[in-house]
């Protein structure tokens, strides 16, 4: 069963690098709403001001985030100073009359103390430790409010220190300094210190999977050193300008060092984790509950209010019927991407949606390593076969906008000049014909063989398959393969596919994302899932992430997205659509701040923060 | 009395060894066991590993697969012929060891006991539906045989007789849960009144067709007993005829629905699986749907030998109940 | 049941066979019972309240009629669907999404604009071939080794009866899912795997049967001119034996048309992009969502289906009326 355990780990591991992938999307209201609603517009300013007051030794990397961008970015934000990376998040407040939250905080009622959150989420997470389980968006629903990351987002996509008082960039920025806060204490009372971060990055980087995305950001010797009881030294791979950002996820939780010591020893702690944040692990029940209880040693408790007593979490499978709930009251929070669960909660009374179409993409990815998809005349044909027109009507019903690229035309990082040649079959007929004159062995009846895998039994993956396999099917024999969740990531982490259907990139900051698409994810198991190794393409990521200069960066994005696009390994189809559906009476969604008080990025990907909603 | 107990008992032992049997032939014979039990790592050469010419693909650093493969091995006894491996696995079963679930790590006895309350209580909800739907309902049948309420439950029953499992799910979810929102449209955890209200709809689901048995069965049985000598008799003595109905008539022919219990448990056991599905409830039905598709064989194999051992017991005691109630079978 | 071991077999065999819908249960003690009170599925006919040979003298009646022709539409659409011009079940964006039925989707379309109406004449097709193959399967292998074992008697009855009888302990559809759970699950394996839970139901009846038949005076008649086993066995039992069963024959397929809607409703039957089955498209059509707005993409097929089984059911019903199996089994 050890076997098992392996392949059951790696997958968990992936579906949270899949989450991790998936940040968000836009909303199906269109973009004049982005344009005129933008909440940011009032609060980006501030937000920027209070980054650059908070951000301590950080400022002199953003302020060069700060270089304005005229071309790229959507025309009323263009010459402010404080030009966000991210768009903000659209409130649709579907059914109840506009209300104040989607103008930020003023009108709202009185802040109310006590109360019982009941959150819903699509999966049930392994463990919530986050040095041996990897997370998906469920798991960051449950552990944001029991660990506080060492950084997080603001509104405006930049790197805040959040747990951390500060980061400083050595030489280069090849290392990276974090000064921890003295006097936070973990919720078994023990005091957080240097050792800490030490004893949780070690931890992670001996867990196999967890490894697979921190090899990449950490240097092999030496990833981490002491330097004095507060401050660590964290050795990277590469000049790094922005590296804080890296660990405003599970690499930015910390663990005691001696609670990780009996974790290892009893995996039965990984259910119960320490952390330092504002709630604390009350008890826990794979697949029925999970719930959390006010921490009343918050080491913020000066500095932000927590009004919450109880945070309780369902593992809810089936979307459309949390949704549902969501309407009848019986839940009071839920996260989805699911275009039934979305207009379920758009037509509902008494329910407000927060959308972000913003960040991660849907797509069909191939495997550039086999046959027939290691020929680029193959995966041409496959883009060309593609109808994502009736993807996006009838699999995303209007929830969500085509994607051509990785990045949503909003953000300064698009490409407007990169295109998809989906729905062309026609012009797959000669790349196809050509391909079976050279390769007859990998066609039939002068049809490519290729096998479409996803995951299921789901009725929904099991509709996609069947849309896409209508409009490949003039040109390619697809033989489908339906396979669990975890078998399917399993799998095409191991190559062992032809083509999938995908939910990734999106990080609020693209370097985050450098990880799915560098040569050197590229192994035995590789999150590189495509396997496509570009040595240019990687010499361009390693110097944006070096570089201080948006405009190179944003410059250097365009390529990257040229490149990717010539290289077909991708078939974008859409910009995933992540929605925090809320109950009218669950306030502070989005508009939280931190505890210095900074705006934070609100719906990363479907990742909530609970932290600081209260009950109306 | 005793001699007829002793042959069932052997029997009934008998049937219980070849049921095991089935179950572990299907996971030994129909396929390789080694890779029903460890998936794709079947493939690697061990040996080849052992002897340094091949590479190990251990994901974990904390061993290696070839020990997982040996582990599993050893486990299952899958180095054993196949006669002593299903004693020694038969051994393991009855000391409540059903090995691994692939899926979480959790030995599948705690998965089975988690499980099994909510389908047990499934099942008991949709027997007493069944039973309380059709006791009243082949009475007046049968009261009124032949007249229009009969005719009219005829058809009903025959209906109700042909409509899948699923279907009749489906249907009922549509209208009572989303239409008219009487009942929940999905389990709901939490309180006791609360599972059991979030169960009456998949009850109904599977105890209406029963009910629809039972009544026919019922009825037919009520018609005869009503032509029999004692009852005239009752009846000649001027007893009312409601009283007749239950204090004479009903009771004997409630054999007859003591009978089908058996079957009719296998047919709910079955259905289960399907409405466990349409209503979310996390049973074992669910559970075995999800193990299959996982290929979750110990998972497969425990839940399939519980609910056929459950059954043989079941048709067993069904059966010396009948012959206690009906000495003439004894006589077999 | 009351009645002499033979007949508790035949009611035992019936209630089995029908057994996972209970309908026998029914059919059988009304069968077995001596005082044959009626006929519990006498809808329709004017004289159910009649005596066993009322029963026998009856017409098949409209209702069988009714339903024969609607398995024979059923039956030509599944065999001929590729050939009639009905659109491409298929092809996903023939009309909107979710649209109500029309002129041209007769059935409306479902959530990704496939025509309704079509699909489920395709869907037919692996309904009814998995239907018909599994009974088919079932008569041939259960039959021969019921009348085999009825005709010898002795050591080979009770190894036969005590296999049926572990065949039968366990529930239908879990022993369907042990057999799918370790198979690639094709068309085959999908009809074999319900052709074995019709085995044992199938083969007591017939043993049952067989046994009657071999104590008739044209058997011993044949026994005595010196006829050899298969001569009796193909000459003189199996015509006999037939009868019975086939006029199980469509009770049986009703069953095994929803044991394959049940499987493919759970996802394990036959799997592949062309296997359209009736249960697969109520899945598909069943999420909440769907339901609400648009039920007919779940109510079409669940209707067919169901009123398909109900003339299988129907039509069964009065061919073991017709041939009665009770007349049988004395």
């Amino acid at each position: 069963m050890a076997a098992h355990t392996n392949r059951k780990r790696l997958i968990s591991w992936c579906s949270p690098l899949l989450a991790f992938v998936v940040i968000a999307a836009s909303c199906g209201s269109d973009d004049d709403d982005l344009r005129t609603s933008q909440p940011a517009a009032v609060t980006q300013a501030e937000a920027a001001a209070a980054a650059a007051a908070t951000g301590g030794d950080s400022a002199d990397t953003q302020a060069a985030q700060d270089a304005p961008d005229a071309a790229a970015a959507p025309a009323d934000e263009t010459d402010e100073p404080g030009q966000p990376l991210v768009a903000p998040v659209d409130t649709t407040t579907t059914t109840s009359p506009p209300r104040d939250e989607a103008a930020g905080a003023p009108a709202e009622p009185e802040p109310r103390f006590g109360g019982t959150l009941r959150v819903g989420v699509e999966a049930e997470s392994d463990g919530l430790n986050p040095a041996a389980n990897n997370f998906a968006v469920s798991a960051y629903v449950m552990t944001y409010p029991i660990f506080d990351p060492v950084a997080y987002w603001d509104v405006n996509g930049r790197w805040i220190p959040y747990l951390a008082e500060s980061f400083t960039p050595v030489g280069d920025g090849s290392s990276w300094q974090m000064k921890l806060r003295e006097g936070v204490r973990f919720h078994d009372g023990t005091t957080l210190g240097a050792e800490d971060a030490i004893a949780t990055l070690e931890a992670q980087l001996d867990d196999p999977i967890i490894a697979l995305a921190a090899r990449s950001i950490f240097a092999e010797d030496g990833p981490i050193e002491q330097i004095d009881d507060y401050t660590v030294q964290y050795n990277l791979n590469e000049p790094n300008a922005r590296f804080p950002q890296q660990v405003t996820s599970q690499l930015g939780m910390l663990l005691p060092s001696e609670w990780l010591e009996r974790a290892l020893a009893d995996g039965t702690l990984n259910q119960m984790p320490v952390g330092t944040g504002p709630f604390m692990i009350e008890s826990r029940v794979l697949d029925e509950a999970t719930t959390l209880v006010r921490n009343p040693d918050y080491w913020a408790a000066d500095m932000v209010d927590v009004y919450l007593d109880r945070i309780e979490i369902y593992p809810i499978t089936d979307p459309v019927i949390a949704a549902e709930r969501v309407g009848a009251g019986d839940l009071d929070l839920i996260v989805t991407s699911n275009a039934d669960a979305i207009l379920t909660m758009r037509d509902a009374d008494g329910v407000k949606t927060f959308e972000n179409v913003r960040s991660s993409e849907d797509f069909a990815m191939m495997n550039t390593q086999t046959a027939p998809f290691d020929d680029i005349r193959a995966r041409r044909a496959l883009t060309f076969a593609s109808s994502r027109e009736a993807y996006l009507s009838l699999i995303r019903q209007g929830t969500s906008p085509v994607a051509e690229t990785m990045f949503h035309p909003d953000l300064i990082w698009h490409n407007p000049d990169v295109r998809q040649e989906t729905d062309d079959p026609d012009s797959a007929a000669p790349l196809v014909a050509e391909y079976c004159g050279d390769w007859p062995e990998n066609c039939s009846d002068g049809k490519i063989n290729i096998e479409l895998q996803y995951s299921g039994p789901s009725v929904s993956q099991t509709r996609i398959a069947e849309l896409l396999i209508d409009g490949w099917e003039p040109y390619f024999n697809v033989t489908e393969q339906e396979l669990l969740q975890d078998d399917h990531i399993t799998e095409v982490a191991l190559g062992l596919f032809n083509v999938v259907t995908w939910q990734q990139f999106g990080e609020a900051d693209p370097d985050n994302d450098v990880v799915w698409v560098e040569c050197r994810a590229i192994s035995v198991i590789s999150i590189n899932w495509p396997r496509h190794c570009d040595p240019e393409r990687d010499a361009l990521l390693y110097e944006q992430r070096a570089s201080d200069d948006l405009d190179r960066r944003v410059e250097i994005w365009h390529e990257i997205q040229q490149r990717i696009r010539d290289s077909y390994t991708y078939i974008f189809f859409n910009h995933t659509n992540w929605v925090i559906g809320a109950a009218d009476n669950v306030q502070n969604v989005c508009g939280q701040s931190s505890p210095t008080g900074t705006e934070l990025f609100c719906n990363n990907q479907g990742r909530a923060q609970l932290h600081r909603i209260w009950l109306s | 009395m005793a001699r007829f107990l002793a042959r069932r008992l052997v029997l009934l032992a008998a049937v219980l060894l070849a049921v095991t049997f089935c179950g572990f032939a299907a996971m030994n014979l129909l396929g390789d066991p080694l890779v029903n039990v460890v998936g794709v790592l079947a493939e690697l050469d061990c040996e080849a590993i052992a002897a340094g010419t091949a590479q190990d693909t251990a994901v974990d650093a904390a061993g290696s697969d070839c020990d997982t493969v040996a582990a599993a091995k050893a486990q299952y006894h899958l180095d054993r012929a196949v006669p002593t491996r299903y004693l020694l696995w038969l051994g393991d079963m009855l000391t409540g060891d059903f090995g691994t679930s692939f899926q979480n790590d959790q030995p599948v006895s705690a998965v089975l006991r988690e499980k099994l309350p909510e389908t047990l209580m499934l099942l008991v909800m949709a027997q007493i539906v069944s039973v309380g739907i059709a006791v009243p309902w082949g009475v007046i049948a049968a009261y009124r045989a032949n007249r229009a309420f009969d005719r009219g439950s005829t058809v009903a029953s025959f209906g109700l007789l042909a409509v899948p499992n699923f279907a009749l799910g489906v249907v009922l979810l549509y209208l009572l849960a989303l239409r008219w929102q009487i009942f929940p449209s999905a389990y709901e955890s939490g309180d006791f009144a609360s599972r059991v209200f979030s169960l009456v709809l998949p009850a109904f689901t599977l105890g209406l067709p029963l009910a629809a048995g039972y009544q026919r069965l019922l009825r037919t049985d009520l018609i005869t007993t009503l032509q029999e000598d004692y009852v005239h008799m009752a009846r000649a003595k001027g007893l009312p005829p409601m009283r007749i109905m239950f204090r004479h008539a009903l009771r004997p022919s409630l054999f007859s629905v003591v009978t089908v219990f058996g079957v009719s448990t296998g047919t709910l056991i079955g259905g289960s699986l399907v409405v466990e599905q349409i209503f979310g409830i996390p049973g074992i039905g669910r559970e075995i749907v999800t193990a299959v598709v996982r290929d979750d064989f110990p998972v497969v194999l425990a839940i399939v030998m519980v609910v056929a051992i459950t059954f043989v017991v079941i048709n067993f005691l069904v059966d010396l109940l009948y012959s206690w109630l009906d000495p003439r079978v004894r006589t077999r | 049941m009351k009645h002499a071991d033979s007949t508790g077999t035949a009611a035992d065999a019936g209630s089995s066979l029908t057994g996972a819908d209970n309908a026998d249960g029914a059919h059988n003690a009304d069968n077995a019972g001596s005082a044959s009170a009626g006929s519990p599925t006498g809808a329709g006919s004017a004289d159910s309240g009649g005596n066993a040979d009322g029963v026998l003298r009856r017409r098949l009646g409209t209702g069988f009629w009714l339903a024969v022709g609607w398995l024979m539409v059923m039956a030509l659409m599944a065999l001929f669907a590729p050939l009639l011009p009905l659109a491409d079940p298929t092809q996903v964006a023939f009309g909107g999404p979710r649209e109500a039925p029309s002129a041209d989707a007769w059935f409306g379309t479902d959530a990704l604009g496939r025509n309704v109406f079509s699909r489920t004449m395709h869907g037919a097709r692996i309904s009814l071939a998995v239907g018909g193959f599994a009974i088919v399967f079932g008569m041939v292998i259960g039959g021969g080794l019921g009348i085999l074992a009825g005709y010898f008697r002795g050591l080979l009855d009770q190894a036969v009866r005590f296999a049926f009888f572990v065949l039968l302990s366990f529930p239908a559809l879990v022993l369907a899912i042990l057999i799918t759970a370790t198979l690639e699950r094709s068309l085959l394996v999908v009809s074999l795997t319900i052709g074995i839970l019709a085995v044992a139901p199938v083969g007591l009846l017939a043993r049952a049967c067989t046994l009657v038949f071999a104590e008739r005076e044209f058997v011993a008649a044949a026994r005595v001119m010196g006829a050899r086993h298969g001569r009796i066995i193909l000459r003189e039992l199996l015509p006999n034996v037939v009868i019975p069963m086939g006029a199980l024959t469509l009770l049986g397929m009703a069953l095994a048309v929803v044991a394959e809607g049940s499987l493919a409703f759970l996802g394990l039957s036959v799997a592949g992009e062309d296997s359209i089955s009736w249960g697969k498209m109520i899945v598909d059509g069943a999420g909440l969502r769907d339901l609400q707005n648009a039920a007919h993409v779940t109510m079409f097929p669940v209707s067919v289906m169901f009123v398909t089984v109900l003339a299988l059911n129907f039509a069964g019903d009065r061919i073991r009326q017709r041939f009665d199996v009770k007349e049988l089994a004395f």
